[in-house]
């Protein structure tokens, strides 16, 4: 393994303003213009062949993450470093270049496809943009990219049309798409939450192959964290934009550090009648109360209103991302591990 | 270069393609059935088209040529085997007239019709696409095309450039562009934000490109139906403008006829002169009106298939 | 005796392509109070098997076969002017969906009076008494009767979908996907809510889902559809940990677990089979490892265990299979190696 991470985050920002119609001047308890603060200041590193989940609830600013990395949207503040170099420095070429390395694959496998584009068209398109090939070449290409995404044969899928396609099938026509270019880095956003349960599977068998086989790197951003552990090197847990926690897999799900990705197990769904929900001995209704309004964040720790061991400093200040054992960073003052899993 | 929008060349996809068009046919026949009004409409349509077409070879006579016999002047003469329609307080021959008519209204139709789908679209399509700026500056100028009354700003439009048949189609495009402008910019905004849109600008595709191929196509349901709508209305609104006494002087069209019928008192009477434009019109509007019904039922996604 | 029986239901669209069997010879029994979930993958008949129930088929569906007893009435025979007073007083639904179910030009109070009106003879005030206490009992308060649906979050009118479905206090509650599309907070909290309000009101309820997780924590007996059929059904522990039929099995081995991440998933290889023509004989065979020339015959529901049955010829080597099921290569079709 390279020593250079692929990509260095620092101090991310992703900020909206807002702008309400309420006659006042849109400014908050402490005077500062009202901002809807997607992702505020995440700083993590991702490794050259590594799986980095990305977990979290609707809001906890994942999917912005996954977007602004791949350079969809735009940082409000920060930096991310490519293979080194600052993505703030690209000139247009090297920004084009960098939209072959990098790809997204998106949740909705009903929207990600233009419905007039036949499967050919769609996956042949990033070939297209990029110039690479000629027309022999671009047919073996997509036909490659066709069959690694588990379209086979891929003769029989390049002249139908989406609508002619399951959820599964278009999804993989999606990952195909972004294989095509046979980029170094992917980013998957909630892949398969649309898919039948029973499909599921093959999508994550698929994601295992694909970084097995070609070396690619990843992260995956779900909700669920039973497909993060089953897929992910190391995990980052998000909060209303914050990351709560990040460390590898395993530590973080067997030996939670943050009191929220404790109450986030808790919810993990098991198809085991005889056992309830994983986790500690606590319940998911132990988080009191509802996800604040993103707008106007409590003070220090956000997650404080809802955490059962806030105390008055978790008001006053609000925790770094401090590291915490082997390999793990926590942003809490009062983890609920002991650390060293 | 075609390999930029054109797919790789496999004999498979034209073959595909083939089978889609044909699918599309179907899909228009079976739209067309399910609808028997749409059948009347397209058969309206055509007739119309057919006159418009061959007005020349259909016409007997020159619609301007003033019918005088032995000094007298053939003035609103009932219809006659010489003067199927009659003729009109001008003398003239109605049924050329309303033949010569067909074609002016037509053209009007479908000249303001895609004169604003080509503004409105670029317009609209712009202002959704890139949001920002542009969209503020682009959407102030529609919304003051909004502020401004139609109808009496291109009576008065007409009034100062002159009483041509393309000064009014063109003081109609000034005003009828900014509907079609929206409606575009409105859907631009909704498709920007697909994730197929998504992901053809994460690949990095251009703009341009993505405009071109991704969007305006997925535009053209919405487009057809405003267009086929915006034909019916202009020719409407051409008959009321010239109904006012501020038609085209330098061409006979169905509303110019109808404005002398009434201002020459002969309304009340000469039915003949009167009935053929204002059926007409009627007809032909109500036409494209139904055939717009067609288009978005062609262009819809299928509807009513049952759920497992 | 059972509130619900369906005996040998089957239903069919007509489509251009002749007519599709989406329920096949369904027999389900339910009692009071107790908590059935349907599991199967899109386009198992599921959702049609609840359309059935409710009696909400589209116009090119129909019932073509069985009964369906509730209450000791036949639902496939009710008139529509019945049907009003059964639905939502007697049987009543989750949508699917619920979030977006909500008018948003009208506020909760009156959405909900006008259901409880339409069904009973309450006056306004009583049915405002009514809506406001269900508010109160799942966790919303009364003050929100006045508040429009956009007023509220996701959650909360989630909330006021399921208060909606128990206003009435119907014996029977079914529930179409209540969890897809939520996150697993969300989720944990509406399937808390319902379990908790179906364990106070006493209804019996059918949770249709594809998803087994939901089934496994909520529902008492489990029923598993594929094809417009009823392969399996039995108790929930029952069905999970001796499961009977190949594909339960292949569903149970198919979820990640967060207990055990050491053991590789398993998937299905193929597709489900085409319901205008349904394949002879089993319909699970051709993506069954287990399958032999005798899977070409209608394989006979077997009892199993105690209110268990499955639709397979092999049910005696039940245990074998789910030992072999649980391996990944088990799966792997010979064609696909």
């Amino acid at each position: 393994m390279s020593a250079e991470p692929l990509f260095r985050v620092r101090n991310l920002q992703k900020y909206y303003p807002v702008r309400e119609d309420d006659g006042l001047f849109n400014l908050n308890f402490l005077g500062e213009p009202k901002q809807l603060k997607a992702v505020d200041d995440v700083s993590f590193e991702i490794n050259r062949g590594e799986i980095i989940g990305v977990a979290g609830q609707s809001g906890c600013g994942k999917s912005t993450l996954g977007e602004l990395l791949v350079l969809l949207q735009g940082a409000t503040g920060g930096d991310i470093q490519f293979r080194g170099t600052s993505v703030a420095d690209y000139t247009a070429a090297e920004r084009k270049a960098f939209r072959r390395e990098c790809q997204i694959v998106f949740q909705d496998p009903y929207e990600s496809l233009n419905p007039r584009f036949t499967v050919s068209q769609t996956v042949t398109e990033p070939l297209v943009v990029h110039d690479i090939g000629d027309a022999a070449e671009r047919d073996e290409r997509v036909r490659e990219a066709l069959s690694d995404a588990g379209l086979s044969p891929a003769a029989s899928y390049l002249d139908k049309l989406p609508a002619e396609l399951s959820g599964g099938e278009r999804q993989r026509v999606s990952i195909a798409r972004a294989l095509v270019v046979d980029p170094l880095f992917l980013v998957a956003d909630e892949p398969v939450s649309m898919l039948d349960v029973s499909i599921r599977t093959e999508i994550l068998h698929l994601f295992e192959d694909l970084q097995e086989k070609r070396d690619l790197t990843m992260m995956y951003i779900s909700h669920d964290l039973s497909t993060i552990n089953y897929l992910a090197d190391r995990t980052m847990i998000m909060y209303l934009g914050d990351v709560v926690e990040l460390g590898p897999t395993r530590s973080v799900i067997r030996d939670p550090a943050h009191p929220y990705t404790e109450a986030l197990l808790e919810s993990v769904p098991m198809a085991d009648p005889e056992q309830g929900r994983v986790g500690t001995d606590r319940t998911a209704s132990d988080i009191r109360g509802d996800v604040p309004d993103p707008v106007d964040l409590p003070s220090g720790c956000r997650f404080r209103t809802r955490c059962q061991y806030a105390t008055d400093r978790c008001s006053a200040e609000d925790p770094t991302l401090d590291d915490f054992d082997d390999g793990r960073q926590v942003a809490c003052f009062y983890p609920v591990s002991d650390g060293d899993a | 270069m075609s390999s930029d929008t054109l797919p790789i060349e496999l004999s498979q996809t034209r073959r595909a393609t083939l089978r889609r068009y044909r699918r599309v046919a179907s899909d228009v026949f079976a739209a067309f059935r399910a609808q028997r009004s749409a059948v009347l409409a397209a058969g309206v349509l055509g007739f119309f088209v057919f006159l418009g077409v061959f007005a020349p070879l259909i016409a007997p006579y020159d619609p301007n040529r003033e019918f005088v016999i032995a000094g007298q002047a053939q003035r609103l003469l009932e219809p006659s085997l010489k003067h199927p329609f009659g003729t009109t307080a001008l003398s003239r021959d109605v049924f050329s007239q309303w033949v010569y008519g067909s074609r002016v209204s037509l053209i009007i139709g479908l000249v303001s019709g895609l004169a604003v789908t080509a503004i409105g679209t670029t317009v609209g399509v712009v202002a959704g696409y890139y949001k920002g700026n542009v969209d503020l500056v682009l959407m102030r100028i529609v919304d003051i095309m909004y502020g401004v009354p139609a109808t009496p700003f291109i009576l008065l439009l007409v009034l100062f450039f002159g009483t041509s048949l393309t000064n009014i189609v063109l003081a109609m495009v000034f005003f009828l562009w900014r509907t079609m402008a929206r409606v575009v910019r409105s859907e631009t905004l909704s498709l920007a934000e697909r994730p197929f849109v998504k992901a053809a600008r994460a690949t990095g595709a251009s703009d341009v490109r993505i405009i071109t191929v991704h969007i305006l196509p997925n535009l053209l349901p919405l487009i057809m139906i405003e267009t086929t709508i915006i034909i019916a209305f202009s020719i409407t609104l051409e008959a009321g403008i010239s109904f006012l006494g501020l038609g085209a002087t330098d061409v006979t069209s169905w509303g110019t006829m109808l404005e002398l019928t009434f201002s020459s008192g002969a309304i009340r009477s000469a039915w003949w002169w009167v009935l053929p434009p204002g059926i007409s019109i009627t007809l032909l509007v109500l036409a494209f009106f139904y055939l717009s019904r067609v288009v978005e039922q062609i262009s819809s996604p299928d509807t009513g298939r049952f759920e497992l | 005796m059972s509130l619900l029986e369906l005996r040998d239901v089957s239903t069919e669209y007509t489509t251009d392509d002749g007519p599709l069997r989406a329920v096949d010879s369904v027999d389900l029994e339910l009692e009071a109070g107790e908590i059935l979930g349907i599991v199967g993958e899109s386009g198992c008949g599921k959702t049609t098997l609840m359309k059935t129930v409710l009696n909400l088929l589209p116009t090119n569906g129909s019932v073509v076969g069985g009964e369906i007893e509730f209450d000791g009435r036949d639902l496939t025979r009710l008139s529509k002017s019945e049907w009003q007073s059964v639905r939502w007083a007697e049987i009543s639904y989750i949508i699917q969906n619920a979030m977006n179910a909500l008018d948003p030009v009208y506020t909760v109070g009156t959405q909900f009076v006008e259901i409880i009106r339409a069904h009973t003879d309450d006056s306004k005030a009583t049915a405002r008494t009514r809506a406001g206490d269900m508010l109160e009992k799942v966790g919303i308060g009364r003050a929100r009767l006045n508040d429009y649906p956009h007023e509220l979050s996701g959650g909360q009118r989630q909330r006021v979908v399921v208060a909606l479905a128990l206003a009435l206090e119907p014996p029977l509650i079914v529930a179409d996907e209540p969890t897809t599309g939520l996150d697993v907070v969300t989720q944990e909290e509406i399937l808390t809510l319902i379990q908790d309000m179906q364990s106070e009101l006493g209804s019996a309820m059918i949770i249709i889902t594809h998803d087994i997780s939901v089934v496994a924590e909520v529902a008492d007996r489990t029923g598993v559809m594929y094809g417009g059929e009823l392969v399996e059904v039995g108790d929930t522990v029952d069905v999970f940990k001796n499961s009977a039929h190949p594909y339960t099995m292949g569903l149970t081995n198919a979820f990640p677990s967060l207990a055990d991440d050491t053991a590789r998933l398993v998937s299905i290889p193929g597709t489900p089979p085409d319901l205008v023509t349904p394949p002879e004989g089993c319909r699970f065979a051709e993506r069954c490892p287990f399958a032999t020339a005798e899977c070409a015959e209608d394989p006979p529901v077997e009892r199993v265990g105690d209110r268990h049955t499955a639709r397979c010829h092999y049910t005696d080597q039940a245990a074998t299979f789910r030992e072999e099921s649980a391996r990944e290569d088990t799966w792997i079709r010979e064609s696909d190696r």
